[in-house]
């Protein structure tokens, strides 16, 4: 019951909430090697998440101290059955860690509530499949318009404690607890050295538990646009390695949440990223990227805490 | 008469096209990319100082395979390649492997094809004026290329050709060897 009240009075009662760190939104964005047609790979990733800076809409406040990390390891596999059909699985192992949560204070400021803790197992799984609507392949070029569609499933723990002994806030649970559904479009132009990838991926939420509660997150909308340029070897066939360097401008917009039933004010919002990569292909099967999303722009509803950048790293095998 | 002619032929290739075209599908299946455009020509020099150009193949259907030393899939590829070719003997295609090493000589690259049992034509890109367009992708890549010198299909990465499955894609695309002639056996082209 304590529990049930400290989550009603953080979410509503008080005001405040943070925003979404997403867990599998970057399944269509960056430069991942996804993009391959063919065959089989497996991939794990590394990523690190940061919210340490409190937002009124798309100003920026003082932080009383609040802190939310994330950490997830994802595992992937995918199999391209043909030139048009791909699958993919994606698993998350995750630690999340908050430290503090934000409350609304006497004149409405933002004010540090002492609740510490986070959590650690195994995430949400989802399951995407990728059809390939258009292609276009020329000696110089190949461009493919695909369409995704996938559900993420209730595999993560929605029931695990703060130090405090009470339910941790819906973020820092390990899953969402609902099905949800995810609906994109990713389109892909190769051109000698440089390529541009887009892609689309709306994420449509159930209701899941939390704790006591009914918890339901905002459906969202990732968007990514991401521009990669080949910078060794400058001439193709002298060297079995390929590094590239990629820029691409990203975001998230969410809807609000609702907590049973009943819309959280402070919650959802839009979050625009730029983000810097390398991308290494060693050889024929060996791919490694790292990117950092850094968030330049924030329009978050009410105040919350907001993503300050995103670190992700991965090795993939091809087979 | 010329109507029923008219119809003989057009029933002719109706038959004929399932049998022997390139469909899609059958690319697809395969990973294998539909292209539509005319092959760059481009003159290779083989070991003995013998020069060709692509133009100089047309007629024949032709399988253009690029690979490098450095490559270690293309060490496992070749010899299906090779497999291929020989069975494609007396057919009216042509197998041409192509190296593009930038740092290896040619007596060195076509010795490392020797010792994996190589006997087709070995050239080096360097040794002609080859585009690099055609290995932008990387290597193993290799193109299908019609008897009209017309690029109708890419394969990115290695592919084991002495498998049933490119066997009959290779099948398709190429006539069985025929005593009489081969050019008047067969036809190829894509289905849509």
């Amino acid at each position: 019951m304590k529990s049930l009240l400290t989550i009603l009075v953080a979410a509503i009662g008080l005001g405040v909430t943070n925003a979404l760190a997403c867990d599998y939104c970057l399944i269509s964005q960056g430069i991942s090697p996804l993009l391959v047609q063919n065959g089989a790979g497996l991939k794990i990733a590394q990523r690190y998440t940061r919210l340490d800076n409190v937002y009124e809409g798309s100003d920026k406040v003082d932080n009383p101290g609040v802190k939310e990390e994330y950490w997830a390891t994802e595992v992937s596999g995918f199999y391209g059955f043909s030139d048009r059909w791909l699958v993919l699985a994606n698993l998350p192992l995750r630690k999340t860690h908050g430290n503090g949560e934000l409350a609304e204070g006497p004149g409405g400021e933002p004010e540090r509530e002492d609740t510490t803790g986070g959590a650690t197992g195994v995430g949400d799984l989802s399951v995407l499949g990728r059809y390939t609507v258009f292609r276009h392949h020329t000696l110089d070029t190949s461009t493919l318009v695909a369409g995704v569609l996938g559900l993420k499933f209730p595999t993560g723990s929605t029931s695990q404690h703060s130090d405090q002994g009470e339910y941790l806030d819906s973020h820092l649970q390990l899953g969402t607890g609902s099905t949800d559904l995810l609906l994109g479009v990713s389109a892909n132009r190769v051109q000698g050295r440089f390529s541009v990838s887009a892609n689309l991926l709306a994420s449509i939420t159930g209701e899941g538990d939390t704790g006591h509660t009914k918890h339901r997150f905002g459906n969202s909308l990732n968007y990514d646009v991401t521009g990669k340029y080949r910078i060794a070897p400058t001439v193709p066939g002298a060297s079995p390695n390929e590094l590239f360097l990629s820029l691409g401008a990203n975001g998230e917009y969410r809807k609000r949440e609702k907590l049973d039933g009943d819309t959280v004010p402070d919650s959802g919002g839009h979050t625009i990223y730029l983000t810097p990569g390398i991308q290494y292909l060693a050889g024929t099967h060996w791919v490694f990227e790292t990117t950092c999303q850094y968030a330049v722009y924030h329009d978050l509803n009410e105040t919350q805490l907001g993503e300050n950048y995103r670190l992700f790293a991965s090795a993939t095998y091809l087979f | 008469m010329r109507l029923a002619r008219f119809a003989s032929l057009a029933f002719l290739w109706l038959v004929t096209l399932p049998a022997l075209g390139l469909d899609a599908d059958a690319l697809e299946s395969r990973h294998m990319q539909q292209l539509e455009e005319t092959a760059p020509d481009f003159l290779l020099r083989d070991g003995s100082g013998r020069t060709f150009h692509l133009t100089d193949l047309r007629g024949r259907a032709v399988i253009l395979h690029f690979w490098a030393t450095w490559c270690k899939p293309c060490r496992k590829e070749l010899p299906t390649l090779q497999a291929m070719a020989s069975r494609l003997a007396g057919s009216n295609a042509v197998v041409i492997a192509v190296a593009i090493d930038a740092k290896s000589d040619a007596a060195s690259v076509r010795r490392y094809a020797v010792d994996l049992g190589v006997t087709i034509p070995v050239y080096l890109a360097s040794e002609g004026t080859i585009s690099d367009r055609y290995w932008s992708w990387g290597v193993p890549v290799t193109y299908l290329i019609d008897p009209e010198g017309r690029l109708i299909a890419r394969s990115l990465g290695p592919r084991d050709w002495a498998s049933a499955s490119m066997r009959a894609l290779i099948g398709q695309f190429v006539a069985p060897p025929s005593p009489g002639g081969a050019e008047s056996h067969w036809r190829i082209g894509i289905q849509r």
